[in-house]
């Protein structure tokens, strides 16, 4: 019996039904439809980085650039913003206040850690010689990360905007559909990641020049 | 309450014929899968994460789900040092591994698993989507060069 209350209580809370034509939020349907676009956006960098791999015909190639230990790293830290997340949004859906900042400060905080790992990354690759004109390897690799990390850049300044709400008071459990909405997109930009992580980084750092292209010889 | 369905079962006439008799308690075959505290041991490790259907996981729930995928990216890692498995079989059990990753964050940490399944099914319409037209991409650049 106490079981169902929690569950009706949270229903009532936290899935109520909208006096919308489908009884949904709008705002929450939209941004689901928006990412199910960036699914597309997404899909097409990572396809297009696959069909070019191996066809650089200059280095450097994926193995004389890519680290993937602090690769590894930056993607555990992406992961656990989306924890302190899902942390942020349970405590404001309870009206604890300390908490609540504490892990919307958080997951800002993680996600700025990314972005300085990503801005270290694109940095010493440069100094390899490697830049979005270097070759195929550097044109789609940029493409793809930098516009993720322009996502990540986006979610973090979101969550600041968010993080000053809260302290002002505007963002409360009754409004937390907020946030709900903020966190939607910051966990779509963890899970494109995954799938970066793995195939761009995983998959592909052993690639090195293709038949025929010469290796590649640093001069720094 | 069971001993009243028994009693209701024994007086009346349900269509089946009197000698339809409930077997006594101890007779019952145990259900399928029935772990040690007595519900499936699968259900036990569910109602843990999910927190028994609630609109999104407890707390603990999300700690279970940020442990499991930090174990996951570490084992990518070791997977990506080690040789014995061949670039083919490493590929994969990567692949396989970050999409459990990728399941595990939209189910919990977006909350589709505990949400209405019209967002479900605009998520997954757009992944079906998208993952095909990426493997039409690939496929026609296997089949027809670079000249894309």
């Amino acid at each position: 019996m106490a079981q169902q209350a929690v569950t009706e209580y949270h229903a009532e809370a936290h899935d109520p039904t909208y006096n919308t034509s489908t009884g949904l939020s709008n705002r929450k349907l939209l941004m689901w439809a928006f990412l199910a676009s960036d699914v597309m956006f997404f899909g097409t960098f990572i396809a297009t980085y696959l069909i070019y791999r191996n066809r650089s015909q200059v280095g450097p190639y994926p193995e004389d650039v890519l680290d993937i230990p602090i690769t590894t790293i930056s993607t555990f830290v992406l992961l656990m913003s989306s924890l302190a997340m899902v942390l942020a949004l349970h405590y404001v859906r309870e009206d604890s206040k300390g908490p609540g900042r504490f892990w919307i400060f958080m997951t800002a905080l993680l996600g700025g850690v990314f972005i300085v790992f990503q801005i270290v990354e694109f940095s010493v690759f440069a100094n390899e010689g490697l830049t979005p004109r270097t070759n195929l390897f550097g044109s789609t690799f940029f493409i793809l990360t930098g516009f993720h990390g322009a996502h990540v850049t986006i979610g973090v300044l979101w969550l600041l905007m968010l993080l000053y709400g809260h302290f002002r008071g505007t963002l409360r459990s009754d409004n937390s559909l907020d946030l709900e909405i903020a966190g939607l997109y910051w966990h779509f930009v963890d899970i494109v990641w995954i799938v970066i992580f793995t195939v761009v980084y995983l998959v592909t750092a052993n690639d090195g020049p293709p038949p025929g292209a010469p290796p590649f010889i640093h001069h720094g | 309450m069971q001993e009243d369905n028994q009693t209701g079962k024994l007086l009346s006439h349900d269509g089946k014929g009197w000698w339809n008799l409930p077997k006594p308690h101890q007779e019952e075959v145990n259900p399928q899968g029935e772990g040690p505290m007595g519900d499936p041991w699968f259900k036990q490790a569910w109602d843990f994460v999910t927190y028994a259907g609630v609109s999104h996981a407890s707390v603990r729930g999300y700690l279970v789900v940020a442990v499991v995928l930090s174990i996951f990216t570490f084992l990518e890692w070791r997977l990506f040092t080690i040789e014995a498995f061949g670039a083919s079989g490493r590929n994969a059990i990567m692949l396989a591994l970050s999409a459990v990753k990728f399941i595990m964050v939209v189910a919990f940490f977006m909350h589709l698993r505990f949400e209405r399944k019209y967002y479900s099914w605009i998520f997954g319409a757009a992944m079906v989507l998208g993952v095909g037209v990426f493997l039409a991409v690939l496929l026609l650049q296997r089949h027809h060069g670079s000249g894309i």
